[in-house]
């Protein structure tokens, strides 16, 4: 790990452009946290700005927050103790702690840019959501239309009255 | 509250949620727990046959989801007086009607599923693994599962083996072939059942300069030690036994101290679980002999005497651990917790649903956690 500060890994930066042609530039290392951007820069290089038309400015910068996040906690410093698990489970508890329409922008743009861990991190986060709701509850908070019957309803109930105690 | 500003703001945001992409729906779904699936089943078509399909399936069971810990079981009497002493001999014509669990995440007690489907009545709970309960009858073990309510019986042991109480049953999995093998530990052999469905009788020594207490067993992650206290837990290399002493019959006697004890490095080879224990065991290097870790506080002590006086359906303290948690219980309202990480004790809610399942009802705790599973026994 004595090659991280070296000028050559330092200066090796991507830029990518969003949907509202606002132009980002990261380290290569932040970028391959996605796995899509990462098969981009191994295909084309880094020379290219890399154009992402289906991520807004907004949601952009907020997924570049958690990547150069989570790239910095893979680096080692000598002079600093390492990030530990509790902390960046602390940081991502704030990090998916937005508005509903924020986390489903980001769901999709992390579904897109194929970077796993932040796509069950939020995931996880939507799920906690709907944690011990009723269905009515859950209706509510996603705004899903009921497009039961309240027969049809009933028989999913029945087969599985001992869950909705 | 009509024009609150949160109102606003979700009508503006009406609706994306429902356009969610199936593989995402389905990835948010898949991290609920099986009461919570159900549920969310009624929301809208789409997740009803979203979640009902193989690819779902394949992915929920991939998922890992916390086991209910404890778990405990009610049974009625049919011909039982309220004034009349307990008499085993009645279990036999016992129905089970209540089966509950502790859920640590949203730290409520939940309705597990029902066990009327059983094949016959007076079976007893005596071990659980991944979806799996396995019942104990007169001579024969049944697994089932009571999400999926499908029910095996096995096939009976060798002739001069039969399934006596001091057995103990325990149910090891292989995450990584996905099978199964139930384990008898009896008092002089153990008798071991693979998927394969035939038994075959393993060798197994017990550690006895370390448990003198035959022929009682308990299970360890994928261990069995056998001649071990059913009050010991492992967790992380360390053995924990729950030492509790009083006097008095197991009905109205008297308990004054509750202490967990514990053992280091028992095993060499034992995958080390939680960073906090190891680090502490290697500091003070391997010892042979019991510690203590803690006891039980004056003021929970007390609560534990007053439910044990009060009620008159009160047995053994039983420990379940999971995790790095070692949850006590020995009634139903009293239920309390130790983290050997944090060194902190908790005390649970009271399990209400339970105090509500009718008269004439004998409470049962169980030595395990519980997990529940789609996926159907085969």
């Amino acid at each position: 790990m004595h090659f991280q500060g070296s000028p050559n890994m330092a200066e090796k930066r991507v830029k990518l452009i969003s949907s509202d042609n606002d132009e980002f530039e990261v380290d290569e290392a932040v970028a391959f946290e996605s796995e899509t951007l990462r098969n981009m820069i191994q295909d084309t290089g880094t020379n290219v700005p890399i154009s992402i038309p289906n991520v807004s400015s907004d949601i952009l910068a907020k997924v570049l927050e958690y990547c150069s996040y989570h790239a910095e906690t893979m680096e080692t410093h000598d002079d600093k103790p390492p990030i530990t698990d509790a902390q960046i489970r602390e940081w991502d508890a704030d990090f998916v702690d937005v508005h509903p329409a924020t986390l489903y922008s980001l769901i999709l743009a992390a579904n897109y840019l194929n970077i796993k861990n932040l796509l069950d991190l939020i995931c996880q986060a939507v799920a906690n959501n709907i944690r011990g709701k009723t269905a009515v509850e859950i209706r509510k908070i996603l705004h899903i239309q009921d497009d039961f019957t309240y027969e049809e309803e009933m028989e999913i109930r029945r087969e599985t009255k001992w869950a909705f105690d | 509250m009509a024009s609150s500003p949160e109102q606003n703001e979700s009508v503006s945001t009406s609706d994306v949620w429902s356009m969610l992409p199936k593989d995402i729906a389905m990835r948010v779904l898949a991290r609920l727990s099986v009461p919570q699936l159900f549920r969310a089943r009624t929301v809208c078509k789409q997740w009803n046959l979203l979640t009902s399909s193989p690819e779902f399936l394949n992915l929920f069971s991939g998922q890992s989801h916390e086991p209910y810990f404890p778990i405990m079981t009610s049974r009625s009497f049919m011909a039982r007086c309220p004034d009349q002493q307990y008499n085993p001999e009645q279990a036999v014509n016992s129905l089970f009607n209540g089966f509950f669990g502790y859920n640590h995440t949203t730290e409520t007690w939940q309705r597990l599923p029902p066990l009327d489907f059983l094949p016959r009545q007076g079976l007893m709970l005596v071990a659980a693994a991944e979806g799996i309960l396995c019942f104990q009858g007169n001579s024969t073990l049944f697994l089932c599962n009571p999400v999926a309510r499908t029910c095996i019986e096995l096939p009976q042991f060798a002739p001069n083996w039969s399934l006596l109480r001091t057995c103990s049953v325990n149910i090891l999995v292989d995450h990584l072939t996905k099978s199964y093998r139930v384990v008898v530990v009896g008092n002089v052999r153990s008798g071991s059942l693979s998927t394969t469905r035939d038994w075959s009788i393993v060798d197994c020594q017990p550690p006895s300069q370390l448990f003198p207490y035959l022929p009682t067993a308990a299970l360890c992650r994928t261990a069995v030690y056998c001649g071990a206290l059913t009050q010991v837990v492992e967790c992380g290399g360390v053995v924990y036994m729950v030492l509790a002493s009083g006097y008095g019959g197991t009905c109205g006697g008297v308990v004054t101290s509750v202490s967990i004890l514990k053992l280091e490095a028992l095993t060499s080879n034992t995958p080390i679980e939680c960073s906090g224990v190891s680090e502490h065991s290697k500091s003070e290097g391997v010892s042979k002999e019991w510690t203590e870790v803690t006891s039980l506080s004056e003021e929970l002590l007390l609560d534990l005497q007053k439910g044990w006086l009060e009620n008159d359906d009160v047995g053994d303290i039983v420990c379940v651990r999971h995790g790095t948690r070692i949850c006590l219980s020995a009634s139903v309202d009293f239920m309390i917790e130790y983290d050997v990480v944090t060194g902190d004790w908790s005390k649970l809610p009271i399990c209400y649903q339970l105090l509500n399942v009718g008269a004439n009802i004998s409470v049962e705790y169980h030595r395990f956690p519980a997990q529940l599973s789609l996926t159907t026994l085969d």
